[in-house]
């Protein structure tokens, strides 16, 4: 039956790409006639290509003799300065009558070894690695006779600086978040993480956009397997371009059909060391100014950098409070309807009085009524987010004060309506990953539906529906709903309370890390109590 | 699959069979076991748990010894033929079962829930989820009701707390009041409630270490018993032991009297019927798994979503034979009779056929 069906939608197999070509071609090796190479560079790769730039000269040696260079390198995306001052500087200037070379292998080897004045430098021998260091950003230097050219770092394009995160801002705690170059995050993990173990394996993707992508592990906790499911997954990533690691996400998650991420994003170099260090692998990709993190469980989703700085009895209210916000964010609206239209009755006498009282005159029923504040709602935050600044925020007021104000005069909703969608969208901006607070606004309005069409019984129903949906789920090998679906008490000592810190001395189980333990509990328990000098 | 996590866990197994006992029996059992027994009601519950271990006990003990669903072992054990019966047996008690709770449950939600939606409606869509679940297979939804069931319970075991302020102790006093053979018939009608236990047979092939399944029935049967005589006993002093007997769903006329800490809400029936629709869940479910398991170890198919489906128009017609909640009484006295064979008498068949036959000893 299944083979039947896919005989017959089986179309004809049409490949873009018969290979990949991402890894530059190293067949075609540096001829010895530098003004060949130039040739092939300007006429075969850099065709109409306005933005590089080939600079010939000519340094004279101790003899007379004369050596021909060239240096190639993009405009704009190289430090100038660097080029000029240790690279075309140091060899026309300083190499000037120096010594004699009398080869042009001699000559190679000691522009390389003493007289370049840069800190990063490496010899390739064939035109794709040439090319590809040039289109990074890098400087190639070509040697008349040689076969070989210098490929130099000099990567220096106008970048943004290190800021504050703006989506995951916190009041302890660092403050500086990932920006959108490549080796700027990954030195700012590696900065916390002073470790050999910590592996940053690159690889580059997408045919056009030839994106750097880092896959971060520590060796000795991240369990191998999923750091090679990582590789595998990516591996196949065959595709013309990654623009930011949102590409990346969708293409390498479990489940593309899940309204909530299967990946955690991160702007904080401090959570994603923190995720390394749970087991986790961390993804940074170039242009992106967020990391992605994998595994992750639904509950990690909602857990913010903060949690672990502050004492954990507030991080334990907190937590509360985000998992009322996760209540009333799905299913806020569908209640009020439910209690409205289906279950008057169980509401105190007052308060069903009082909402007849307002409801008196609304001409709309309260499924009908909570639509329209929900989409209005949607309107305004979607014009508030495209909107520049200053003016986002006065369509914030507008909308939220004298909208839902003149709504409520002109008798179109009623006023605990205007209450119940602003907690409904305030809890949702309580949730700390964006990501899944607006999966949970998709939810609001499938659960307002069912309420509508069954009450509380809907609203159960599809409770038990989105359980049942997310247990389905995986991130890596990790069930979505980890730790609970075990009811592990050990396991739980990072969920529903956090535990103060000397008691959380075990990983989490969902990244199955090869090290459990965090911390050397004996000693640590005998610090309140000072007797550690005694003993020791 | 990159991790060995989809198998289901001790635990899981435990919360698993317990979400299976707890079900409509929170809402009829304090009446039945009133009607027979009187104000010690509670103690034929304690004495239905004893039967409940032995015979749950058994079945652990057949499960763990061969690590197979019934079919499969009564296959092993007695040949082709006998397993069929076994097999077909297993498939009608299944059925009954899971149409008596889904029947209850819709009788319930018409009349507290939603008064003016017809039943067929709550029977579809109930079925709708089962279906779905099935679909999702047994891992994900075992893991699915390691979250609902504990809430569910929670949360309703803290409305029956809120009950206690008008609980008289009286009304229990004094114990054994009634004579002991009217005890032991009562604890009989509390089978119906405290079984669930007979799910193992069928889940013997999932589990992740079937050799501890004495330890899951024991947990099990601790559990549930104590559950249901703390529900028992909370309805019998709340509302007198001689009135338990006149309600249909004694619980819910109790909540239904109760008003809400903080006067939140003015009665908490309707929310203790949906949260309740959680526990109706769990029970259908499991009763719907069994039977697919039952009919693909007796048809040798392999895929379970197939089997759902096709199973999906008979459950919707069994459930929806009984016209009335009288009706539907007799199908679930029906079903009490089926309860010995299905969890007792097999079983125990099997067990001593088993060890007759030296299958499944640990070389």
């Amino acid at each position: 039956m299944k083979g039947l069906f896919k005989n017959l939608f089986k179309g004809k197999k049409t490949e873009i790409y018969f290979e990949k070509d991402i890894s530059p071609d190293k067949s075609r090796k540096i001829k010895k006639d530098i003004n060949e190479n130039i040739k092939i560079l300007n006429e075969e790769y850099f065709i109409d290509c306005d933005d590089v730039i080939v600079r010939e000269f000519q340094v004279v040696d101790a003899s007379g003799k004369k050596h021909k260079l060239a240096v190639v390198w993009i405009d704009g995306l190289v430090d100038k300065n660097l080029i000029q001052e240790h690279v075309i500087k140091a060899l026309m200037i300083f190499a000037r009558n120096r010594a004699i070379f009398h080869t042009a292998e001699n000559f190679l080897e000691q522009v390389k070894e003493s007289l370049i004045t840069v800190a990063d430098l490496k010899e390739s021998d064939n035109f794709g690695e040439a090319v590809l260091a040039v289109l990074s950003g890098d400087t190639v230097l070509l040697i008349d006779k040689a076969e070989k050219n210098l490929i130099i770092s000099s990567r220096g394009w106008e970048k943004r600086g290190i800021q504050e995160p703006s989506t995951e801002a916190v009041i302890h705690g660092p403050k500086d978040g990932f920006t959108e170059t490549f080796r700027v995050n990954v030195a700012q993990v590696r900065r916390r993480i002073k470790d050999p173990n910590l592996k940053v394996k690159t690889i580059r993707l997408g045919r056009h956009t030839r994106t750097d992508v880092a896959i971060l592990f520590i060796q000795g906790i991240a369990n191998p397997k999923i750091v090679e499911e990582f590789l595998k997954r990516l591996d196949k990533v065959d595709v013309e371009g990654i623009l930011d690691a949102g590409y990346l996400e969708q293409y390498i998650e479990d489940s593309w059909v899940s309204p909530f991420p299967l990946f955690r994003r991160t702007e904080r170099p401090d959570v994603a060391t923190a995720a390394l260090l749970e087991g986790c692998v961390v993804l940074i990709t170039d242009n992106t100014p967020y990391a992605l993190i994998a595994p992750v469980t639904f509950w990690s989703l909602f857990h913010s950098a903060e949690d672990y700085y502050e004492r954990w009895q507030i991080a334990a209210l907190i937590r509360y409070l985000r998992f009322i916000a996760i209540f009333t964010a799905t299913s806020a609206p569908a209640f009020y309807v439910a209690f409205v239209s289906y279950h008057p009755g169980l509401l105190p006498t007052d308060l069903a009085l009082s909402i007849g009282a307002t409801r008196e005159g609304v001409p709309f029923s309260a499924t009908i009524e909570a639509l329209i504040m929900m989409i209005a709602l949607e309107l305004l935050r979607e014009a508030g987010v495209r909107l520049p600044g200053p003016i986002g925020q006065t369509i914030g007021i507008v909308g939220g004060l004298i909208i839902g104000e003149a709504a409520v005069r002109a008798g179109i909703v009623s006023p605990i309506m205007v209450i119940i969608i602003a907690v409904n969208a305030i809890s949702s901006f309580a949730i700390p990953s964006y990501s899944v607070a607006i999966g949970f606004r998709l939810l609001t309005f499938i659960f307002l539906i069912l309420s509508s069409i069954a009450g509380l019984y809907g609203i159960t129903i599809g409770y038990i529906w989105l359980t049942l949906y997310l247990s389905t789920l995986k991130s890596f090998g990790a069930n979505y709903l980890d730790p609970f679906v075990n009811l592990d008490p050990e396991k739980m000592e990072d969920l529903i309370v956090r535990f103060p810190l000397r008691y959380m001395t075990k990983r989490p189980d969902f990244t199955h890390p090869l090290d459990e333990t965090t911390l050397n509990k004996d000693l640590i328990s005998k610090i309140p109590s000072g007797d550690e000098d005694v003993d020791g | 699959m990159l991790m060995d996590n989809e198998k289901i866990s001790t635990r899981q197994a435990i919360v698993f069979l317990i979400s299976v006992a707890v079900g409509v029996g929170i809402l009829s059992l304090p009446r039945q076991v009133d009607e027979k027994a009187g104000q010690d009601g509670w103690i034929s519950i304690i004495i239905g748990g004893l039967f409940t271990l032995i015979g749950s006990i058994i079945v652990a003990a057949v499960v763990s010894r061969q690590k197979k669903d019934v079919v499969k072992i009564t296959e092993d054990l007695m040949g082709k033929f006998a397993s069929i019966v076994v097999g077909m047996f297993y498939i009608v008690y299944f059925i009954v079962m899971a149409a008596v709770v889904n029947q209850t449950f819709a009788e319930v939600a018409n009349l507290y829930l939603l008064e003016n939606t017809p039943k067929e409606f709550t029977i579809i869509t109930m079925l709708l989820l089962v279906f779905y679940a099935c679909r999702i297979g047994i891992e994900p939804t075992v893991r699915a009701i390691m979250i609902l069931f504990p809430f569910a319970t929670f949360l309703f075991i803290f409305i029956i707390f809120t009950c206690l302020s008008r609980a008289k102790i009286d009304e229990i006093l004094p114990f054994f009041s009634t004579p002991v053979n009217k005890i032991f018939t009562a604890s009989f009608e509390s089978l119906f409630s405290l079984e669930g236990f007979e799910l193992l047979l069928v889940l013997g092939p999932y589990l992740r270490r079937p050799e501890k399944a004495k330890k899951i029935v024991i947990i099990y049967t601790e559990i549930v018993t104590f559950f249901y005589v703390f529900i028992t006993l909370v309805t019998f002093m709340v509302l007198g032991k001689n009135e338990t007997k006149l309600f249909k769903w004694p619980v819910f006329m109790m909540i239904k009297g109760i008003t809400a800490p903080g006067e939140i809400f003015e009665r908490m029936d309707a929310i203790s019927i949906s949260i309740w629709v959680i526990e109706i869940f769990t029970t259908v479910v499991a009763y719907y798994f069994a039977e697919i398991q039952v009919l693909k170890s007796l048809s040798g198919l392999k895929e379970q979503r197939y089997v759902g489906g096709i199973l999906f128009p008979l459950f919707y017609f069994i459930t929806n034979m009984p016209k009335n909640f009288t009706e539907n009484q007799i199908i679930a006295g029906f079903a009490n009779y089926l309860i010995y064979p299905a969890a007792f008498i097999i079983p125990l068949l099997l067990y001593i056929i088993s060890i007759f036959k030296k299958r499944g000893e640990e070389s």
